[in-house]
């Protein structure tokens, strides 16, 4: 072992020749001699049985041997821990401790002062002193003291102190400065009050000095304080609620109620004492903590240590995960009057660059599907999605991409069998769920909702603002206005804006200034990623897809899949506006196994805001099913709730409508027994007159014969009409229903009293006309 | 009276009826659900096969600390830490090299196999049956304590359970995790029995005990193991495998260089695209094939901060002892 000057050594079995921590002084090698000086410790007990902190004397040990001892695993080097008020300055002494009564100055510093001018005159003047002057310095002590006129013993105190701390004046500082320090609680004894005297007992008026406070006392402020003190009640108010509690004679009965009839006031605690002793003598926050309640001291008030992005060094290694409001009542796609309500966004954040990731907006309420949907588009390529909502514009490589090494996530949507199993089990993910009611262990996520609401969310049509409805206001529903479609183009746009163009100069290192980068998310992230700070896991697209999709069911029908609707229990919903088909359906034998009395449901993944496809995995692969329904909007702007929704729609006026059309069903039943049970009656009258002859067949095999007949009347009719007709193109006035019901008999009258009466009624015009 | 039933007294003149109310009743972890799980295999077995006896689900979050579900690449399973400074601690150990790491280990209360039993590797060793931790409890004069609601005795489950190969053999090491960051932060006095009973648990099957305390990894240095665990398994890239002794030796040959530089030029030495560039950089940090320090920040612009090796050589001298290999 090396020995050096100041060295600390540690005695570290019971073996070890130097008990205790011991300080090497000075190293004279050249004389194979160490200076030693034992560091009094405050375990130290003396032979009377009283704690000693006294520094025993210099001694001396051979170097040779003192290594030996340190190679041997005798001793070994330790580091000194100075109590920390050795380190103020004098000024930050007496600010601790300032003079009190007539003292010129702080109590701790006229004692420093007073040891220090014990020693100051004994030490030495040079650095290089010999080893035998150490012990030198010992034998003028006595002298010392006798000028001083103290006892040997204090002027030996202080040197040994000096040395054995490192030759720091604060050394000398007393051990008890820290005794009855503000923090100790006292009690009052001997029936002297404790704390400064009020009004009345400053002018002698004792009676009124006010009460006592012993320990039983402090007790019940204590327990009034926990028993009253909650967030929505003042401290005043507890204050009476501990009195009529603790401190009263009896009750009363005063308008009909028993009232508490308190102590007189000098024999009850005051407010004030409430107040400090309340709080069980804790900081000042302990109030503040009470009131305003655990969770919201937590979020809004407490001492924030470290950060978010601490331990955070690479794009990609930490993501955030929230789920939070849209803040904006929205409409379906199919009817701007049917509002849907409040979306509710789940978001994913890079922790170290604020970039947001992946988002997935939803109606209703918000499960594990929806967070596995985030997560799945923080890792996707945006460039399909850019074309879906038109907004090719946008370059996709502004919307960065990663499956993250971690995602911080509150005890929400991600905990669940389905978020453990598929992000971590089978997509080898970590999830790092944040304590209970500590949303700001999650603040990038928290602050990114704040900043989308205020900047964003609130400024749209339909927003609630994030609160209850004002007074006056007009209610925010009847001001939807945007589809959810409409709504997440909206967003996209707005996280581009985000991403690549809001200034987060907050965000640069020094590092990253020296590069010159943009102080813009994707600058940074495009520096992070060019100088190795990335991190996250590859995961092939296909393989995400297939894990954090949601799954729905489908029939199988013999023109494709059609989607249920989910959440229906076990009852089957068709969702018809989703029929997605592909050849591989009808090559796989799907259908085919489905019409033969085979599965007839089958599990496919889907994006629910996306009907433009749905994936179906089987032991072939991934299969992408396109939807081939002929209603472009709704493939192109259509989601599974605006399918849900037409579907209720379409419910609801069934029923509205119902009196109407069971109406004009009623109607054409009627009219057709009507006009059948007529055309009976025509036929036995004819049957009854003879105008059919036995010669006539009335089997199958006459129907040609009979047709060829009623072809040649048509004909005969159509020839007369044409004949008698001034205009060919003159339409039919209409025919009355008696005139129709026997049309081989009508017809020919029909044709001529119509053509008869259209030629006089045109006649009739153009004589008028001509006369005038 | 009933459960589910609330008496209110006669006395004061409130109201004597009996109220039926639905009363939620705690959730008893009952002696049928124990034989379940240890039927399922929990806390039981070895490496990949492992199963924590206490898993993260949905009803079992707190308010005290951050849980993690890792998949832990190291381990090849899912690892179920119930605090920040447990998942932080076994990144560390991992770090250090172990056989294998086992978190929520059950300390059975009867008794039971010696917990190396079923280890590859332990074949050969005589390992005699442990005595259950009720007898080491109340040889201590210790409180076991039984499942909440129940008599049932409780299962007492170890932070962290290394097992490490020696020269002598497979060794354990029981670990226990708390957030303790001096000797002088206040302990509750149960905690105090409950560390003294695992103690003497490892101490009857003569295994090593280590309580580790939060501050010994800080953010700065799980948060970079935690990036160079992510590589430490080169999962469809074996490739780079080759690549990793020549990489490796590339920046240790040239130590003035910046990290971005010397891994620019190590890929083109080694003929790789710079992205498996980083991802092998990673590897060999984990594996410390080149010499860097997890402690130090690490900047890409600056040298690789150098001490890596020492720092692990000293934490295996003083966690795992001198004969750890």
């Amino acid at each position: 072992m090396r020995i050096f000057d100041g060295m600390i050594l540690k005695d570290i079995c019971e073996e070890s020749p130097l008990k205790g921590l011991h300080r090497v002084i000075q190293v004279f090698r050249d004389d194979d001699e160490v200076v030693l000086i034992e560091i009094p410790s405050a375990g130290r007990v003396s032979g009377a049985g009283i704690k000693s902190y006294y520094a025993r004397g210099f001694f001396t040990v051979s170097l040779a041997e003192l290594s030996r001892w340190g190679d041997g695993k005798l001793i070994n080097e330790a580091m000194l821990v100075t109590p920390s008020l050795w380190n103020l300055s004098d000024n930050e002494i007496r600010e601790l401790y300032p003079p009190r009564g007539d003292k010129e100055d702080s109590s701790p510093l006229l004692a420093r002062d007073r040891k220090w001018g014990l020693v100051e005159a004994m030490l030495p003047q040079h650095e290089f002193i010999e080893a035998g002057q150490y012990k030198q310095l010992q034998k003028f002590a006595e002298t010392r003291a006798k000028e001083a006129k103290v006892s040997k013993v204090q002027v030996l105190d202080a040197l040994h102190r000096y040395f054995a701390f490192g030759c720091i004046e604060n050394a000398l500082l007393p051990n008890s400065s820290a005794c009855g320090a503000p923090d100790k609680r006292r009690f009052a004894r001997n029936g002297i009050k404790l704390g400064r005297r009020n009004a009345a007992a400053r002018v002698g008026n004792t009676a009124l000095a006010g009460k006592i406070l012993v320990e039983e006392d402090i007790s019940k402020l204590q327990d009034g304080w926990s028993l009253y003190v909650r967030p929505g009640t003042s401290v005043n108010e507890a204050f009476f609620a501990m009195s009529s509690a603790f401190f009263r004679t009896g009750f009363y009965m005063k308008n009909g109620a028993w009232v508490a009839e308190l102590l007189p006031a000098n024999e009850r605690p005051t407010e004030r004492e409430f107040r400090y002793h309340g709080p069980n003598g804790l900081a000042e926050e302990a109030a503040i903590r009470r009131l305003m309640g655990e969770g919201e001291w937590l979020k809004n008030c407490r001492e924030l240590t470290g950060s978010a992005k601490s331990g955070v060094h690479a794009f990609g290694q930490l993501g955030s995960i929230d789920a939070s409001p849209i803040d904006v009542n929205l409409v379906t796609c199919f009817d701007r009057m049917r509002p849907i309500g409040v979306g509710r966004g789940v978001f994913v954040t890079d922790v170290l660059t604020e970039l947001i990731l992946g988002w997935h907006i939803a109606i209703g309420g918000i499960g594990t599907d929806d967070a596995n949907m985030a997560i799945l588009n923080a890792a996707l390529d945006k460039t399909s999605m850019l074309e879906r909502y038109g907004l090719q514009d946008l370059d996709s490589d502004n919307f960065p991409r990663a499956f993250f090494s971690k995602i911080l996530s509150d005890n929400g949507e991600l905990r669940s069998i389905k978020g453990l199993d598929y992000v971590v089990q089978k997509l080898g993910g970590k999830i790092e769920f944040i304590a209970t009611g500590r949303p700001d262990l999650n603040s990038p996520s928290e602050s990114g909702h704040h900043v989308r609401h205020r900047r964003f969310d609130h400024h749209l049509e339909g927003t609630n603002k994030g609160r209850q409805r004002k007074r006056g206001e007009v209610l925010a529903i009847t001001k939807a206005l945007l589809s959810l479609f409409g709504y997440e183009r909206l967003l996209i746009q707005w996280i581009h804006w985000y991403n690549t163009k809001q200034e987060v100069r907050h965000l640069l290192t020094v590092e990253m200034r020296r590069d010159n980068v943009k102080p813009t998310r994707i600058s940074i992230y495009r520096w992070l990623k060019k100088n190795g700070y990335v991190a996250g896991l590859k995961r092939d697209a296909t393989h995400l897809k297939s894990k954090l999709l949601p799954t729905f069911t489908a029939s199988i029908k013999r023109n494709g899949l059609i989607l249920h609707r989910p959440k229906t229990g076990d009852a089957v919903e068709l969702l018809h506006g989703a029929l997605f088909s592909d050849s591989y359906l009808a090559t796989s034998g799907l259908i085919r196994a489905a019409l033969n009395g085979g599965k007839k449901h089958i599990e496919v993944r889907a994006d629910p805001e996306d009907l433009s496809c749905v994936y179906l995995f089987d032991a072939k692969g991934m299969h992408v099913i396109p939807n081939v329904s002929d209603d472009l909007i709704l493939v192109q702007e259509g989601s599974v709730v605006d399918l849900g929704g037409m579907n209720d729609s379409d419910r609801q006026d069934k029923v509205a409508t119902a009196s109407e059309r069971d109406q004009g069903e009623a109607e054409m039943r009627s009219i057709r027994v009507e006009a059948v049970a007529e055309a009976k009656r025509s036929k036995r009258a004819a049957m009854a007159q003879g105008q059919t002859t036995s010669s006539v067949k009335r089997d199958r095999s006459s129907v040609r014969e009979n047709q060829q007949q009623e072809k040649r009347a048509q004909l005969d009719a159509a020839v007369s009409r044409a004949t008698n007709s001034v205009d060919a193109n003159v339409a039919l006035p209409a025919v009355s229903a008696e005139i129709v019901q026997d049309p081989a008999v009508a017809i020919p009258r029909i044709a001529d009293q119509a053509m008869g009466d259209l030629m006089r009624q045109k006649l009739k015009g153009f004589h008028q006309g001509r006369n005038a | 009276m009933n459960k589910g039933e609330l008496f209110v007294s006669k006395h004061n003149g409130l109201n004597t009826d009996i109220v039926h109310m639905q009363m939620r009743l705690p959730r008893i972890l009952k002696l049928k659900k124990i034989v379940e799980q240890i039927r399922l295999g929990f806390g039981q077995g070895h490496g990949e096969h492992y199963q924590p006896w206490m898993k993260i689900r949905r009803k079992n979050s707190t308010s005290k600390s951050n849980q993690v579900v890792a998949w832990m690449q190291p381990l090849g399973r899912v690892a179920h830490y119930f605090s920040r400074g447990e998942y932080k601690t076994a990144l560390m150990i991992l770090w250090l090299g172990v056989e294998d790491l086992r978190e929520q280990y059950p300390l059975w209360p009867i008794v039971h196999p010696h917990p190396l039993k079923g280890a590859e590797g332990a074949e050969s060793m005589n390992l005699p049956w442990v005595c259950g931790l009720l007898d080491i409890a109340s040889e201590a004069v210790i409180d076991h304590g039984v499942e909440v609601g129940t008599d049932i005795p409780y299962t007492a489950t170890i932070d962290l359970l290394a097992t490490l190969r020696t020269r002598t053999g497979l060794k354990l090491i029981g670990i226990s995790c708390k957030p303790y960051s001096s000797s002088d932060a206040p302990i509750r006095p149960r905690s105090l029995e409950r560390l003294e009973l695992e103690k003497r648990y490892f101490e009857s099957i003569g295994e090593k005990y280590w309580v580790a305390n939060s501050a010994l990894v800080s953010n700065q240095m799980a948060g970079q193991l935690e990036i160079w665990m992510e590589s430490s398994v080169l999962n469809g890239a074996t490739d780079l495998y080759l690549h990793s002794f020549r990489f490796a030796a590339f920046l240790e040959e040239h130590p003035r260089l910046s990290i971005a530089e010397a891994v620019v030029q190590a890929a083109e030495v080694n003929g790789i695209d710079e992205a498996d560039a980083w991802q092998l950089f990673r590897y060999c940090a984990w594996f410390q094939l080149f010499d860097i320090d997890p402690t130090k920040p690490l900047l890409t612009s600056h040298p690789i901060p150098r001490g890596g090796r020492a720092l692990r050589a000293k934490l295996r001298a003083a966690i795992f002892g001198e004969d750890a290999r």
